[in-house]
């Protein structure tokens, strides 16, 4: 949308000034405060998933140990919420509070498993969707490219990946993968390039038969060149709308399956299996905050990651894109 | 129309022969390269000599060469277990005693079952629950996407649109749990976990302890049917033949649901078909949260067993009725628009 604020910030001195569709993108993101809110929330989970570390030598809390002080010896429940020094074991410099008021079932303290967990997330996010959006190039690009046969085979194979139950094949595999970070990275990539893929397909072939591709093919360029040079750029839009989605769905998959109990190894702190770890024996009915931590900083970052999709689209296509 | 039925169901049993061999790899050969763990070793128990394990893979027909134990199961698979199938895993018994234990999907590990008589009896607590949930999603979402079609930027189409953005991003099973700790514990209106069977005399405990867990895997899916449905009316109440009918004078409510809706329903009905085949081979997230002993929750219990033929079966289980889904879907969307066809 082309707003009066844009058009009067392309006047300087009464003078028009042009843009390059990369400063109209960012003039028109800086009007979008959901989006920028998107961007901070991510800011700020970036840092603290950072500062994992930094909370463990200022809590002498490590990761994964659990903290005898952290659970109640009599009703066996976690000590807080939001209150809970103990009074117990603390030798002199060793600060005993949970910062969160709180630790997990095991003992283990809230704030370094979370910020862990946030390190996990956005570990797999940003992984998963490289892996992604590299796979739905290649054979989206290829796909809109060539054509043909191979088109139709590759168009075939995202109907089949698309047509499948993710969580109950990610379950199957590891069983018999095994637990590893590697995994869930690579399945959860496995099942997520067809979409971006079928986007960018259709974007290739929209661009295809364009002047400017027949204009460099008369000049002499080779395939090669026509779709790095020429098409490519094109999609850089799509590409960054799909891996912000992308991240959005990747961090959602890895918490679904570290609360099912699959995919990630133990020692690995994630927020999913912080969820479930909530669950057994009703424990979480006697102390809501043990999933309501996990579970509120998962839902922000999914749907942080998916506004800031959304805000992108609306940037870098405004005539579009919105009402789907 | 019968030349585009066998193309698609050729197409689908390409998809399912293409499963059975992915599913075959995972849990052959993987399972034994990546675990190092053997079905047979499985099967034998508990610390088992190595001439238990042999007799165990013999029994199993584990002892042939990959390509012939596929082979086998494949066979299985599409016309039931063999004779000397049946005699070798269980001699003296009748038939239909055999049947019990061995199935097309084969036998569990965990349990003296067939795989195929686990999920028939897990099938209909999925299929209550998908159905369930498919008529709250759809009363939920079509009123609200065409409502929101019809005023663009009304107050009602921006709460929706925050309404599908956070349903979007909200993980169904977190959703759940804060359901069960205020609607079940807190204010007791509805059952904490569990199933009742239906029963036509009186469903309502069926219906009691299913409308938690099916409103709230419900939202979830009404989130992108309010999406759709807006986004297709939107774009058929510009069409020429809504404006036709207007200027004929029909009533706006017919205009909406007999000239609009109708023609906005077809992606509508695709993806339902879709969601449904995928639902009925088990909604994993909201059956192990809300305690369903479904498919979904037979299968992560099984794969937490290493029982990997009910694992199996499960996964090709479903895999079979998504396939099954995307026909019925075809042939729905080909009678419903028969330009379709000639695609």
């Amino acid at each position: 949308m082309a707003t009066v604020e844009e058009f009067q910030d392309m006047q300087v001195d009464g003078m028009v000034v042009a843009r390059t569709p990369l400063q109209l993108a960012v003039a028109r993101l800086r009007h979008d405060y959901v989006a920028l809110c998107s961007l901070l929330f991510i800011a700020l989970l970036v840092v603290f998933a950072f500062a994992g570390s930094l909370f463990e030598s200022w809590t002498n809390h490590p990761v994964n140990k659990s903290n005898s002080s952290g659970v109640d010896d009599y009703t066996l429940l976690p000590v807080g919420p939001l209150g809970g020094c103990s009074n117990g074991l603390a030798s002199v410099g060793e600060p005993n509070c949970f910062v969160l008021g709180a630790s997990n079932s095991l003992g283990y303290d809230m704030l370094v498993q979370l910020s862990y967990g946030a390190r996990t997330s956005l570990t797999i996010g940003v992984v998963a969707t490289i892996l992604t959006v590299a796979a739905a190039l290649l054979l989206g690009v290829v796909a809109g490219y060539v054509g043909g046969w191979t088109d139709t085979t590759i168009a075939r194979l995202m109907d089949i990946v698309a047509a499948f139950p993710f969580l109950l094949f990610a379950v199957a595999a590891s069983v018999a993968f095994g637990p590893s970070l590697w995994f869930v990275i690579l399945i959860i990539a496995f099942f997520s390039w067809f979409y971006p893929g079928r986007i960018f397909r259709g974007e290739v072939l929209a661009l295809r038969d364009r002047e400017f591709v027949t204009a460099a093919r008369m000049l002499g360029a080779s395939n090669t060149r026509i779709v790095l040079r020429h098409l490519l750029p094109q999609l850089i839009g799509p590409v960054t709308v799909y891996a912000s989605l992308s991240i959005a769905g990747a961090i959602a998959a890895e918490a679904a399956l570290s609360y099912l109990g699959f995919g990630l190894p133990l020692e690995i702190p994630s927020w999913g299996r912080m969820i479930s770890d909530a669950v057994p024996g009703g424990l979480y009915i006697n102390a809501p905050f043990l999933m309501v931590f996990p579970g509120t900083l998962l839902i922000l970052t999914v749907l942080a990651f998916n506004l800031l999709g959304d805000g992108l689209r609306d940037a870098l296509d405004p005539r579009g894109g919105t009402q789907n | 129309m019968i030349r585009f039925l066998i193309r698609r169901i050729l197409g689908g049993a390409f998809v399912v022969l293409v499963v059975t061999l992915a599913v075959f790899v995972l849990f052959g050969p993987v399972l034994t390269w990546k675990s190092n763990i053997s079905p047979a070793r499985l099967y034998a128990g508990k610390n088992p000599s190595p001439q238990q394990i042999e007799s165990v893979k013999a029994l199993l027909g584990l002892d042939q060469p990959y390509y012939v134990q596929y082979a086998y199961s494949l066979r299985r698979l599409v016309l039931g277990p063999t004779q000397e199938e049946r005699d070798r895993v269980c001699p003296g018994s009748t038939a239909a005693e055999c049947d019990q234990l061995l199935g097309r999907f084969g036998s569990s590990f965990a349990k003296q079952r067939s795989v195929d008589s686990l999920i028939w009896s897990r099938f209909p607590v999925t299929l209550s629950l998908a159905i369930v949930s498919a008529l709250i999603w759809l009363l939920i979402s079509i009123p609200i996407g065409v409502l929101s079609a019809i005023r663009p930027r009304s107050l009602l189409d921006r709460s929706s649109t925050v309404f599908v953005l956070v349903g979007q991003s909200l993980p169904v099973y977190y959703f759940g749990l804060l359901a069960i700790y205020f609607l079940a514990y807190k204010y007791e209106l509805f059952p904490l976990s569990g199933y009742q069977n239906f029963a036509l005399s009186n469903p309502w405990p069926w219906l009691y302890h299913l409308l938690l867990p099916s409103t709230v895997l419900a939202l979830q899916f009404a989130a992108i049917y309010v999406r759709i449905t807006r986004s297709q009316m939107l774009d058929t109440l510009n069409e020429d033949y809504v404006r036709t009918a207007r200027a004929k004078g029909a009533s706006e409510s017919r205009v909406v649901v007999r000239h609009a809706l109708r023609n906005a329903s077809l992606p509508i009905v695709t993806m339902f078909g879709l969601d449904l085949g995928l639902l009925l081979g088990g909604a994993i997230l909201i059956e192990v949260t809300f305690g369903l002993q479904g498919l979904g929750a037979l299968a992560v219990e099984a794969a937490k067993r290493l029982d990997v033929p009910t694992t199996a079966g499960i996964v090709l289980f479903s895999a079979i009725l998504i396939v099954v889904a995307n026909i019925v879907v075809d042939v729905v969307c080909a009678t419903l628009d028969p330009r379709i066809r000639l695609e």
